[in-house]
């Protein structure tokens, strides 16, 4: 240790600039968990984990583990990697008094992807210099205890890569992450989550990609989306169907790029004047982000696609460029030009 | 057995350790609180990666660096050290809660704390929490300062009472960590 002793004129010039520096809450609250260095699993990976030599957990807490492992592969809404216990795994899970968590970790993890990770918990009992360690699962849960499935899922969800959750700061926003920088006791807010927070899976959603096209991307993400539409004519004879395809996709980056965005509402809209106003709502296609409806034309109109954002996901609006549809009268001849082609004479 | 995987504070700057201008008073230099990132040994038999399937074992290293020590020097207790709570380095990270140590800093109400670190690293971005200290607990954090200057500045509370201190810091290549103090403000 070496620390710098600090003078009586020091003090005067660092209370200035205590008085001056600082802003009120970190900028980056609310945003996605960060990332943790030192790179991914693979997406989808199947982590087989089995209990350290020596290091095998009670019961309780060995149902706990496997709980979280079920809680990271139920709430990851991504293609992160999966865990399962196998008693021939290669990954660890160790409890006891020899671990490396320092001198006041409940539980700590070491990950080397996308090869390898351990996982340790701290013993029931453990007396650090602030206090004992209780955990719920092995005490029936009275106040002041730590819930080691919520633990091991914060564990778990570090060795997926994420990295503590910035927080707002008073803390209101803890629920939407499991992996905090301090761990809640029964009973405060979080103290059991037991499925990720939504900013814990919109970081897993960038690092891994969405779990599938239908899947919702996390509140905790603000996605662009684009939308094209297109008609299978834009130059018909009045009564002829046109049938309309949008496609919708993700416009963020990396894996939130160009991701066919499937199972939602996109709906064709028709200008009226100035004001648009919606018209069909196209139903989803066997490709995935594709949207299609049929019409029969009565008259000429622009039509254009939109896909309006819903509070249950973060992603926003977009609507596609204008299409118009040309409109002419029937004809009465045996062979109508439309139907020939321009060169028909 | 028997390779230990401590975390021991990385190898740092040369010189003195960087200070983070917290706000403080000067007292006398002394040194408290636990070391923050002491050994704890893991049996490699227990907790490595060996390996009963294709994937090959990932050797463990003796000995990780960890974060550095954290102090605060403020009031009549001169510097104390901070209590190493959750971090992440290098591939290792451990869990832990808002800590309220044994031991409280007298500090005179919105008096001025530093904080020194050792050894001396460059923060990226740093936040200074502040919560109420109720029956040995810490509540929700009832202020903050951030920012992302070398000079990590807050002062204390005015408001009489014992308040949690935390000190979280990120430095560079996403290395994390949190130090807590417990801090006596006089009425």
């Amino acid at each position: 240790m070496n620390p710098i002793r600090v003078t009586s004129s020091a003090v005067t010039a660092l209370a200035l600039v205590a008085a001056l520096a600082g802003s009120p809450a970190p900028a980056s609250a609310h945003a996605p968990d960060p990332v943790l260095s030192g790179g991914l699993f693979a997406q989808n990976a199947a982590l087989r984990y089995r209990w350290g030599t020596g290091g095998t957990p009670p019961s309780a807490i060995r149902t706990a583990v496997n709980g979280a492992a079920d809680d990271s592969n139920a709430s990851r809404r991504s293609k992160a990697a999966t865990f399962t216990y196998d008693s021939g795994g290669s990954n660890t899970v160790y409890y006891g008094v020899d671990v490396p968590c320092g001198v006041n970790g409940l539980a700590c993890f070491r990950r080397d992807a996308p090869t390898w990770f351990g996982l340790w918990l701290r013993e029931n009992g453990h007396r650090y210099d602030w206090g004992v360690l209780r955990w719920c699962e092995m005490n029936g849960d009275p106040d002041g205890c730590y819930d080691a499935e919520n633990v091991v899922l914060d564990e778990l969800g570090h060795v997926l890569g994420l990295d503590h959750h910035v927080n707002y700061a008073d803390d209101s926003d803890y629920a939407d992450a499991v992996v905090q920088t301090y761990t809640h006791t029964k009973p405060r807010v979080g103290w059991n989550a037991h499925v990720f927070g939504r900013c814990d899976i919109a970081t897993l959603q960038q690092q891994y990609d969405v779990a599938s096209w239908s899947t919702p991307y996390s509140t905790c993400l603000d996605v662009p989306t684009r939308t094209t539409l297109t008609a299978t004519s834009t130059d018909v004879v009045a009564g002829s169907v046109v049938t309309f395809t949008a496609t919708l996709t993700s416009a963020g980056s990396g894996r939130l790029s160009n991701n066919p965005i499937a199972g939602r509402v996109v709906v064709l809209q028709l200008r009226s004047g100035t004001t648009w106003t919606d018209f069909l709502t196209l139903a989803p296609s066997v490709t995935s982000g594709s949207y299609t409806g049929s019409r029969a034309m009565r008259a000429t109109g622009d039509y254009r696609a939109v896909y309006r954002k819903t509070s249950s996901e973060g992603v926003r609006t977009s609507t596609s460029a204008t299409v118009t549809v040309a409109v002419t009268a029937g004809c009465t001849q045996v062979i109508c030009p439309q139907s020939v082609g321009p060169q028909a004479p | 057995m028997s390779s230990m995987t401590g975390i021991v504070p990385p190898r740092g700057l040369p010189g003195a350790a960087l200070v983070i201008a917290l706000a403080i008073a000067p007292g006398a230099c002394t040194s408290a609180g636990a070391t923050p990132a002491a050994a704890v040994g893991a049996p490699t038999t227990a907790a490595g990666p060996t390996a009963t399937t294709s994937v090959a074992p990932t050797p463990r290293p003796t000995e990780v660096p960890g974060p550095p020590r954290a102090s605060i020097a403020g009031g009549s207790a001169g510097i104390v050290q901070g209590e190493l709570g959750a971090f992440t380095w290098d591939g290792l990270g451990s869990d832990g809660p808002w800590i309220v140590p044994p031991g409280s800093v007298p500090v005179a109400a919105g008096a001025p704390i530093t904080v020194t670190l050792d050894p001396a690293l460059a923060p990226g971005r740093w936040a200074a929490r502040w919560a109420p200290v109720v029956a040995g607990s810490a509540g929700d954090p009832a202020a903050t300062r951030s920012g992302t200057d070398a000079a990590v500045t807050v002062a204390a509370p005015v408001a009489p009472g014992t308040w949690g201190l935390q000190v979280e810091i990120t430095f560079a290549e996403g290395r994390q960590a949190a130090w807590y103090w417990s801090i006596d403000v006089a009425p």
